[in-house]
């Protein structure tokens, strides 16, 4: 574990009687890092951000923020700013009072907690709305003003938990910009908690992706989609096929053109393969399974073609529209190939 | 478009209709029974009382010797439900408090126990104090039977502090159901975010709890206040004999005296100064929870 990690998780575990929410878990945080923690709903991701904010008390483990143990420190003791899913700013507040909040709590003097106001008001896009109670403020409003809240006392660590998962899909993109450009300004240590892939491709650097209370993989983005722990992940990173198997004997039999050697242990195996990595009527000599096709979606430049197997596997394959000299029909039997080179062979467990 | 502009008249008139009808009996028992008694008494209390008769006359002198001759009453019942209804308040804001952000799911059963003090009337709670609080009371009797005192202890009856336990026993659950229902609105992420940025519980409160039920800790103070402050039930009961309520004097104006005009204006006086009273709490609590 590198010595200079900003944040750090020994062993952190919450349980609530029998069930266990958040497995022991190590996780080292870089300074500077935009890190994300991806996983489905329930599978503990927040109650780790929230442990990680001293909202909710480790039931084992140490964390460590900046070298100091806070592991026994309440929220407002640590060095960490939240911004919560649905933002929880103060309703009989404006944005001005809501963002200066935390500087009056310092006791800082009056020319300096409205001149940083109006420094981050500025940042976030706000100044227009600087005297507007924070109830009359649209969703994307209040996410900024959560953001300025939580930044202007510079904490170490910036929480994020789901923060956009609010918002309809075109401000989440004018959102993940906005963040990507604040985190680039301010050179902070973002934490970013989301069961939404594409934004955490979007946004974060490093990612952690969680199952079932456990860390399953962590990486970056581009070694996570390329080379998935599991057929979980995957899944999960992006659109995957998954292509069930048997080895026996260094040989992995899927169909009559589909031998494919590969060494280890005999048993189930599963072939994983992106949706850009399979083709149609691939050259002879490459792996191919005959599938029917079920449903074509054309989407200008790239075609989505849905194919099942005989044995009820379902496949999906992005082609380029412009290399399909004709499109197949659904209800037709298409051969689908790939390059060998790109399969990605799992042990099943 | 004739058609369609004369039905939505239509429907919009027979709307009203059923608005005047659902407001009638409210209006009626408000105006008949409460406005037309109170403008009666107002407009007596300027009269003159002579032996077994009011005479219509025109004296504002009644106030003035209101305030001359009850000023020490007055001041001592405004005080008294000064003191009710800051400490019926505040208790009820920290069970609300704690019903809705500590207790999680045992918090409606714990509302649901202090509401049931509602059942049991008025009176029965009095004596009940009595009971409690007597020579030969509950409290006394343990207290001698534990050895820890030689005589019944005399302070617990019959005074001030007995007035204030029984009314406030009495007004809690009312107290408490108004701001149950504002803390219920407010989003306890707020809390959490306030704490995040360095706020103790404490601050918290002061800072963002507080200022959210302004309104419902209003409605509970006034109602504990003018409750408190226009009662002769408890006081004649429970408190000092020498030390008797606004309340008392005005039912002695009305009853043994059959001076009409100077309860009248009694009553009167001590309307204006609960207004006042309140007026000033109400301002007093807007400023002092104003966001800074």
């Amino acid at each position: 574990m590198p010595p200079d990690a900003l944040l750090r998780l020994d062993g952190v575990t919450r349980r609530y009687g029998d069930h266990v929410a958040v497995a022991p878990t190590d996780l080292s945080i870089q300074a500077g890092d935009f890190f994300a923690i991806l996983g489905p709903s329930g599978c503990g991701k927040t109650t780790l951000l929230r442990m990680i904010g001293g909202f909710v008390a480790p039931s084992a483990g140490t964390v460590w923020i900046d070298g100091a143990d806070v592991t026994r420190l309440g929220p407002e003791r640590r060095p960490s700013g939240m911004v919560f899913q649905n933002y929880g700013l103060f309703q009989h507040m404006t944005v001005r009072q809501n963002i200066a909040y935390g500087l009056k709590l310092r006791r800082e003097p009056r020319a300096r907690i409205d001149a940083a106001v109006d420094e981050m008001m500025d940042l976030v896009h706000l100044r227009h709305l600087a005297d507007r109670p924070a109830p009359q403020l649209s969703g994307g409003q209040r996410q900024r003003v959560a953001l300025a809240r939580a930044l202007i006392l510079k904490p170490k660590v910036l929480l994020l938990d789901e923060p956009l998962a609010a918002l309809d899909l075109k401000l989440r993109k004018t959102m993940h910009g906005e963040l990507r450009a604040l985190h680039q300004a301010i050179g902070g240590t973002f934490i970013l908690v989301s069961h939404d892939q594409s934004e955490v491709m979007t946004l974060a650097d490093r990612v952690a992706v969680m199952d079932g209370g456990r860390i399953v993989q962590e990486g970056s983005p581009r070694d996570i989609y390329t080379k998935p722990a599991d057929a979980f992940v995957s899944t999960f990173i992006g659109e995957a096929n998954v292509i069930p198997g048997i080895r026996r004997g260094g040989r992995i039999d899927l169909g009559p053109d589909a031998r494919l050697d590969h060494a280890g242990r005999d048993g189930p195996v599963n072939i994983m393969l992106r949706p850009e990595q399979m083709e149609l009527d691939p050259p002879s000599g490459a792996p191919s399974l005959e599938a029917s096709v079920v449903d074509l979606i054309f989407l200008g430049p790239f075609t989505h073609l849905h194919c099942a197997l005989d044995d009820g596997v379902r496949l999906l394959v992005h082609l380029e529209s412009r290399k399909l000299a004709t499109f197949p029909a659904p209800g037709g039997r298409v051969r689908l190939g790939w390059n060998p080179s790109e399969q990605l062979v799992l042990d099943a467990p | 478009m004739g058609d369609g502009f004369g039905s939505r008249a239509f429907r919009f008139s027979s709307r009203h209709v059923v608005t005047v009808l659902l407001l009638a009996p409210a209006a009626a028992v408000f105006f008949g029974l409460f406005v037309a008694s109170l403008s009666f008494f107002f407009v007596q209390s300027f009269w003159k009382a002579t032996t077994f008769r009011v005479v219509p006359d025109f004296r504002p002198f009644n106030y003035v010797d209101v305030i001359a001759g009850y000023g020490g009453p007055l001041l001592r019942t405004l005080s008294m439900g000064l003191i009710v209804a800051s400490v019926t308040t505040m208790t009820a804001f920290f069970f609300a408090y704690v019903v809705r952000f500590s207790l999680g799911r045992f918090g409606p059963a714990a509302l649901l126990v202090a509401l049931t003090t509602l059942f049991g009337g008025y009176l029965v709670k009095i004596y009940a104090w009595r009971t409690i609080l007597g020579a030969d009371g509950i409290i006394n009797s343990a207290l001698l039977n534990l050895g820890l005192i030689d005589a019944p202890l005399p302070f617990l009856l019959f005074n001030l502090g007995a007035v204030v336990v029984t009314l406030t026993y009495y007004l809690l659950p009312l107290a408490i159901l108004p701001l149950y229902g504002a803390l219920s609105d407010i989003d306890e992420t707020e809390l959490a975010a306030a704490r995040d940025m360095g706020a103790g519980a404490l601050r918290t409160i002061l800072d963002i709890v507080l200022p959210q039920a302004r309104p419902a800790l209003m409605a509970s103070f006034a109602l504990c206040f003018l409750l408190a402050a226009g009662d002769y039930v408890t006081p004649a009961m429970v408190g000092s004999p020498g030390n008797a309520m606004f309340g008392n004097f005005i039912q002695s104006q009305f009853g043994l005296r059959m001076n009409t005009p100077s309860g009248a204006a009694m009553s009167f006086t001590l309307i204006a100064a609960c207004m006042i009273v309140l007026a000033a709490v109400g301002s007093g609590l807007r400023r002092w929870l104003q966001p800074r």
